[in-house]
């Protein structure tokens, strides 16, 4: 039982079935006392069935996310520009010095959009680095005269005391900072000379500023074994929770930072015994539950890039409309089927195996680091689509 | 601000609480926890997130219905959230009383709604935290 006034409204969430358990999690708890780590897509043939079961079961008790006004949550990637230049960036943030910035007025019609139209609760502002949009604190304050609930996910290196002081008084509800180690020599190997210091500066001084803070810890092959260490860090560190997942490999050159499904076992299982005895809640993700669950669940999450596509899946450069060009009503309809609907979201969802099909997928161009060849799939014709789902379906069953 | 680390409950412990809650349950005045951010769908059902875990959650049109009638009137009793059901969804009052009462207990317990009882409002983890300070 946690402290309700404490509550946090993560992305991580999202997926969670109403009643607040992840479905795959408690698939994946039982498939743990074997000693097995299986993502979504490997127990497809138990998770989806059950899955629908559950579905009915919300349904007949009318408490089922269908027919929404609209996603619930967004995630605004405000710009892709980074001042890091991290080596298993999903997006390559760190190269993309001209990536474009999310103006401040698409900002506001996006939001007026969201919130007049499908009442959206919250949103997550996202990069890149959302701390070098020059407009990132009028974004915050005119979201929350929405009342929204607004998180963020940095890097912390920008953030010092009058910004964490900037955020506190803006009323932001949690922020997010990337931590890939418990010291200098695993972290700065990673992200560059100094970083840890400044992450770890950055944490303390939000906190000291009354900003719930938490961190997501990207795993490789270089800093796995790390975690418990960054566990204890957060715990004494004062942090609300530690989030990881599977590594996401965005281009083939990042499988060899792949760790072992051995390792992500002692981390999941490390996560299991010890939880009860931190304060700090630890979260282990799946990034590719959303995809195997799309068909059944729909959108209750969309993320927006600084261009104003959307995109179904943050870790694939498949846009489904431009909410600043298309009718955002008309877009709705059909965007919260489209991981049943459309031939090339339902393949992917379909056949995707594991995270490392991301990497896959850049052999059709699929890959975040190429957003400047986004696929908006709704201007695709019929036939077009089919043949992009194809040529997905080929590569995928290699 | 800081989170809380779990409290641990033995079986009995959750026994006497949940005793306590359902024994008590039509004496209590029942308001909203008003931090709750919600939407109302078009078929009265909420979208939230749950106070208890941050995780997003649907309370179905009826549970959405008792959450907005403490909205508009804090503080009513038991017997007059049933009337209220009744008169809104044309139910039969003995027939539905069981499952308003769970009704009840689950937005208590889930942190959607609070108990005043002598005076002292207190959501479920305040009453559990009462509890166990003896």
């Amino acid at each position: 039982m946690r402290n309700e006034r404490n509550r946090s409204h993560s992305l991580f969430s999202l997926l969670a079935s109403p009643d607040g358990v992840r479905l795959s999690n408690r698939i994946l708890s039982n498939t743990l006392e074997r000693k097995m780590v299986l993502r979504s897509t490997e127990i497809r043939d138990i998770i989806v069935p059950e899955f629908q079961k559950h579905v009915e079961t919300r349904k007949k008790l009318k408490c089922w996310i269908d027919d929404l006004k609209g996603p619930i949550f967004i995630a605004m990637d405000v710009t892709y520009r980074c001042n890091l230049n991290c080596p298993y960036c999903y997006l390559s943030a760190g190269e993309r010095h001209s990536a474009p910035l999310l103006s401040f007025k698409d900002f506001k019609y996006i939001i007026d959009t969201l919130v007049g139209e499908s009442e959206i609760l919250g949103l997550c502002l996202c990069g890149g680095e959302p701390t070098l949009h020059p407009d990132l604190r009028s974004m915050i304050s005119y979201s929350k005269e929405y009342d929204l609930i607004v998180n963020m996910v940095t890097n912390g290196t920008l953030i010092n005391e009058k910004f964490a002081k900037d955020l506190s008084s803006l009323e932001i509800d949690s922020v997010q900072v990337s931590l890939d180690g418990s010291t200098p020599e695993i972290m700065d190997r990673l992200r560059g000379k100094g970083i840890f210091k400044r992450a770890v500066n950055a944490i303390k001084t939000l906190i000291a500023n009354d900003v719930t803070t938490m961190v997501a810890m990207t795993l490789t092959k270089l800093n796995i074994r790390d975690f418990p260490n960054v566990a204890k860090l957060s715990e004494e560190l004062g942090l609300y929770s530690l989030r990881t997942m599977f590594f996401i490999p965005e281009h083939e050159r990042h499988i060899s930072l792949i760790p072992s499904n051995d390792e992500y076992a002692q981390v999941i299982h490390w996560i299991k015994d010890n939880q009860r005895h931190y304060k700090c809640l630890l979260e282990f993700g799946d990034p590719t539950e959303h995809i195997v669950l799309g068909p059944y669940i729909g959108h209750v999450m969309i993320s927006i890039n600084p261009e104003g596509y959307i995109l179904p899946s943050p870790y694939m450069s498949l846009a489904y409309g431009n909410i600043l060009n298309d009718s955002w009503n008309a877009l709705w309809g059909e965007i919260e089927r489209v991981w049943s609907d459309n031939p090339v979201f339902n393949t992917i969802s379909k056949l995707l195996r594991n995270e490392k099909d991301f990497a896959v997928l850049s052999r059709v161009g699929l890959n975040r680091n190429e957003d400047e060849n986004i696929i908006d799939v709704r201007k695709l014709s019929r036939e077009e689509c089919i043949h992009l789902a194809e040529t997905i379906e080929e590569v995928l069953r290699v | 601000m800081n989170s809380q680390k779990g409290i641990e409950l033995t079986p009995e412990q959750i026994n006497k609480i949940r005793e306590y809650v359902q024994t008590n349950l039509k004496s209590f005045y029942f308001y909203p926890n008003t931090n709750l951010k919600y939407r109302i769908e078009k078929d009265g059902r909420i979208v939230c997130f749950s106070p208890l875990t941050g995780r997003m959650s649907v309370l179905n049109p009826t549970m959405a219905f008792i959450y907005l009638c403490l909205k508009e009137t804090p503080g009513l009793e038991f017997y007059k959230i049933v009337e209220n059901i009744v008169e809104n969804f044309n139910a039969e009052s003995q027939r539905i009383e069981k499952e308003i009462q769970n009704a009840i207990i689950w937005l208590f317990v889930n942190g959607y709604i609070n108990i005043k009882n002598n005076n002292t409002q207190m959501s479920f983890i305040q009453l559990v935290q009462k509890y166990l300070e003896g």
